[in-house]
């Protein structure tokens, strides 16, 4: 037995020797703080900090529920990818009190559970919900509604030794991966460099923006076209208008109201780049129909609704929009602050926001049609526009 | 507990150590390793240890009984009708709830059924066929009853191969419990070359492979004639390594801890029939089923030629559906079957027993028949893999039409470590398992080690992918 042991440790020593350089570079990246830390250093910080892991990937769900359930924010955006440019100044004055959980409830059952959390008293009951209610909810199939995000969401990544030995995999086969980042604003490769999830919940897109000073302006669709043409995902066929899941998300949102939760509906825009396409498609337009029908009944049911639009409907032009599907910051504060004056609402809580900085920002130079290029990680990206401008 | 998890590596490593390190306590040593299995398998889900345990019990004492009984037949039947009506309720009671009531509504009945949500206890298949082997040869005589109840529990439960085999029997594996033990040098490196090559296998290729047949057999539709064929063919170098991996880690466990399992591969890649694939594929099942159900069958008229065809047909059906309650699976069954008719009617045809051993004997067709062997493999298990039988037929039909002979990079790029491990398995084809490489120069043995333990840590699958056989 001896005999074999000693021989063996040889071999084992290979494994532990692969493995600690493996963790150190994970470390170096940042890559393997947990969710709760991160969470927690977050939630105290008055500095901005980017969540994104490149490595181990962000546990999304995991994320945004951890912080939840921390912050229990009294005003909070609910909803997909589509609400993650809604920011805490554009909620002025209340900025403390705001998070956004986009990407934390994905389908109606998610958004069931939040309902049942506040009703419960798990949860503190917020003031005001943003709420986007987009197609997803509505439609059938949609590919997201297997899973409950929000519930059981994935486990942190970073606690699990099956997802460190992927990440080791992936520093040892790129070296791209393993160079530390210049910078340093947050955790994770990609939060270091100032790309990821801000402290308020909101999703810094760093490429997109870089790209776009790089380019002056072009308009990226992000392959949604393509994927209506060939009906993938999220364009699964049948495609079909889901009457029983209108009824469930209209009773979500009556139990809702009965909390005294003010909520302001957002149904999402697409580029018009992209729906121009669209309506060329009988199927898509079939089920848009019945969606837009959706819109109005939300209308008449006198709940506040900024209704769909597109960039060109409202005098702007597409490099507004991150790609097909997601507005800008610039176009999301703009939908806001032009529903909130200009619609006439008697939301209390709608009437209180004041948009004194989001009307500073919407005058300035530094102000692209993607990004108002606010954040700290910004400050050589304002300088390069800035020159542009000279 | 997977055997490619981290927890198993802990779990392994705790039970290796304990064992050698209470072997001079026979009995408490017995007591551990059936604590050790039943943890293994309750860290699936623990409810069914019950099962496991009711399967046991019945066959313990069925064989305890069966040799002062007067009524022999009555006492096996129990063992046939707990043992099978498990695996029936488990395994197939919704399938023929759902059968039943196509049939009804074929001949024009409304049919108002409801179905049960029933999960199927990994490893069932194999458990159940393990004990009721040991009652079936208790009844024929062939063994005696086993008396001590650990040495039994610990027969069925063992837990390398207890989730998917090799099935043992119990005339060779009981002994085994029964014997003195002792740490053995060579047994030991025997096990962890035999460890590494089964992770290697399951973790570098089976895994890599099925990330490609998956996404092959999720959108046939899309892809070309070419990539559909090679999609197949990579499906079942992915169901060898995967399985084989697995058989190779349980024989490998099994003799770190000083017990030997039988052979249940031996490179069926290189058959030359389908027949012969057989004789080297899945082993332990092949021979159980041969043994209690074939040998019985064909024997009913044993010089019909036609009958033999028949049993042989419905041998394969029976094993086909072993696999999974669908229709996939007896189809893929039938077709089997069908391939060993020239070899029976050959019985009874002279020039056609010298032809088959002219093809089989002559270097070029031989070679030659491997590769079409290879790829009818390649055709047959587009059955086993298919939810349905029309994924299955609309996926031959397109690899038929000859539509487009494009391969995308993706697939393409796994080739090369397919090539290069049927290359290796073919020069160690002959030897007693295909990575015994005793006979290797130390040094050389040495660098195939350290290769492989950096090819599974460098381009192993982490992912949560199971044994592919964990499904049966």
């Amino acid at each position: 037995m001896k005999k074999f042991v000693i021989r063996f440790l040889p071999f084992l020593l290979i494994g532990i020797v692969y493995a600690s350089i493996g963790e150190y570079f994970l470390s170096e990246l940042k890559e393997n703080v947990s969710i709760e830390e991160v969470t927690e250093l977050q939630k105290n910080s008055d500095k901005e900090l980017y969540y994104g892991r490149q490595v181990l990937g962000n546990s999304i769900s995991n994320y945004k529920v951890t912080m939840f359930r921390k912050k229990q924010p009294e005003v909070m955006t609910l909803g997909q990818s589509v609400t993650l440019q809604f920011r805490d100044f554009m909620f002025e004055p209340f900025e403390q009190d705001f998070y956004n959980t986009g990407l934390m409830s994905r389908n109606l059952k998610d958004i069931e559970y939040v309902t049942r959390l506040f009703e419960t008293g798990e949860v503190k009951t917020p003031k005001f919900i943003f709420f986007a209610t987009d197609l997803s909810l509505v439609l059938n199939p949609s590919f997201l509604d297997k899973q409950e995000f929000t519930r059981t969401p994935p486990t942190d990544r970073a606690t699990e030794s099956r997802s460190h030995l992927k990440g080791i995999q992936k520093v040892y086969l790129s070296a791209a991966l393993r160079r530390p980042p210049e910078e340093d604003f947050g955790f994770g490769k990609a939060g270091m460099e100032g790309k990821g999830y801000r402290n308020d919940g909101t999703y810094r897109h760093k490429p997109n923006i870089e790209k776009f000073i790089e380019e002056k302006g072009l308009y990226n669709d992000g392959e949604l076209s393509e994927k209506l043409e060939k009906k993938v995902i999220p364009f699964l066929l049948p495609m079909k208008y889901d009457n029983s899941k209108e009824k469930r998300l209209l009773e979500i949102l009556d139990r809702l109201r009965q909390l005294n939760i003010e909520l302001l509906l957002y149904i999402p825009p697409y580029s018009d780049t992209f729906f121009e396409k669209a309506k060329k498609d009988v199927v898509f337009m079939s089920f848009w129909k019945e969606y837009m029908n959706f819109q109005q009944k939300l209308i008449e049911l006198d709940y506040d609704v900024i209704p769909f639009t597109t960039p060109g409907q409202m005098g702007l032009e597409d490099n507004y929009m991150v790609d097909a599907e997601h507005p800008s910051e610039v176009f999301c504060a703009i939908q806001l602050r032009n529903y909130v004056k200009n619609s006439g609402t008697t939301n209390p809580f709608l009437k209180k926001l004041t948009f004194i900085k989001v009307d500073k920002l919407l005058s300035a130079k530094t102000t692209i049609p993607i990004a108002f290029l606010v954040d700290d990680a910004s400050a050589s990206l304002r300088e390069q526009v800035i020159e542009s401008i000279h | 507990m997977r055997f490619n998890s981290i927890e198993f590596l802990v779990f392994f490593t705790v039970v290796f150590f304990a064992l050698w390190a209470l072997i001079k306590y026979k009995r408490i040593n017995k007591i551990a390793l059936l604590f050790c299995s039943y943890l293994f398998y309750g860290w699936w889900d623990y409810r069914f240890l019950f099962l496991m345990f009711t399967s046991s019990i019945v066959d313990y004492t069925v064989g305890y009984y069966i040799p002062k009984s007067q009524n022999k037949k009555l006492l096996v039947g129990i063992s046939i009708f707990v043992n099978l009506g498990l695996l029936m309720f488990f395994k197939y009671f919704n399938f023929f709830i759902e059968s039943t009531a196509d049939l009804v509504q074929l001949v024009g009945f409304q049919a108002n059924y409801s179905t049960l949500n029933i999960i199927l206890p990994v490893g069932i298949s194999f458990y159940t066929f393990q004990t009721l082997s040991y009652s079936l040869d208790v009844y024929k005589g062939k063994i005696k009853p086993e008396h001590d109840f650990i040495n039994f529990l610990n027969y069925v439960s063992f837990f390398p191969q207890l989730v998917a085999g090799p099935i043992e029997r119990a005339a060779t594996f009981l002994p085994q419990f029964k014997k003195e033990r002792s740490f053995n040098y060579e047994n030991a490196v025997e096990g962890m070359r035999l460890l590494l090559y089964g992770f290697f296998k399951k973790m570098v290729i089976a895994d890599n492979v099925s990330l490609r047949v998956d996404a092959i057999f999720a959108n046939p539709e899309a892809l070309s004639s070419v990539e559909l064929l090679v999609g197949s063919m990579l499906f079942f170098i992915q169901l060898y390594t995967d399985f084989s991996g697995y058989t190779d880690i349980a024989r490998g466990c099994a003799k770190l801890l000083g017990f030997d399992l039988m052979r249940n591969f031996k490179v069926p890649q290189f058959s030359t029939s389908i027949p012969e694939m057989w004789s080297k594929w899945h082993i332990s099942l092949t021979t159980w089923f041969r043994d209690y159900f074939f040998l019985w069958l064909a024997g009913i008229y044993r010089k019909s030629t036609i009958w033999r065809i028949i049993s042989t047909i419905t041998l394969f059906v029976v094993i086909g559906f072993w696999h999974g309650a669908n229709y996939t699976f007896i189809v893929f069954g039938l077709l089997n079957g069908l391939f060993f008719i020239p070899r029976i009617a050959s019985r009874d045809s002279k020039n056609l027993r010298d032809y088959l051993k002219f093809i089989n004997t002559h270097k070029v067709i031989n070679k030659f028949l491997m590769v079409l062997n290879f790829i009818i493999c390649g055709l047959l298990v587009i059955f086993f893999r298919s939810p349905n039988i029309t994924h299955a037929t609309e996926y031959v039909t397109r690899i038929f039409s000859f539509h487009s002979f494009e391969i995308q990079q993706f697939t393409l790029e796994i080739l090369p470590l397919c090539a290069g491990f049927f290359v290796f398995e073919w020069f160690m084809k002959e030897k007693s398992h295909p990575f015994d490489i005793s006979n290797f120069h130390p040094t050389l043995r040495k660098i195939t080690y350290v290769s492989m333990i950096l090819g599974i840590l460098l381009f192993g699958y982490f992912g949560e992918d199971p044994f592919y056989y964990f499904q049966f």
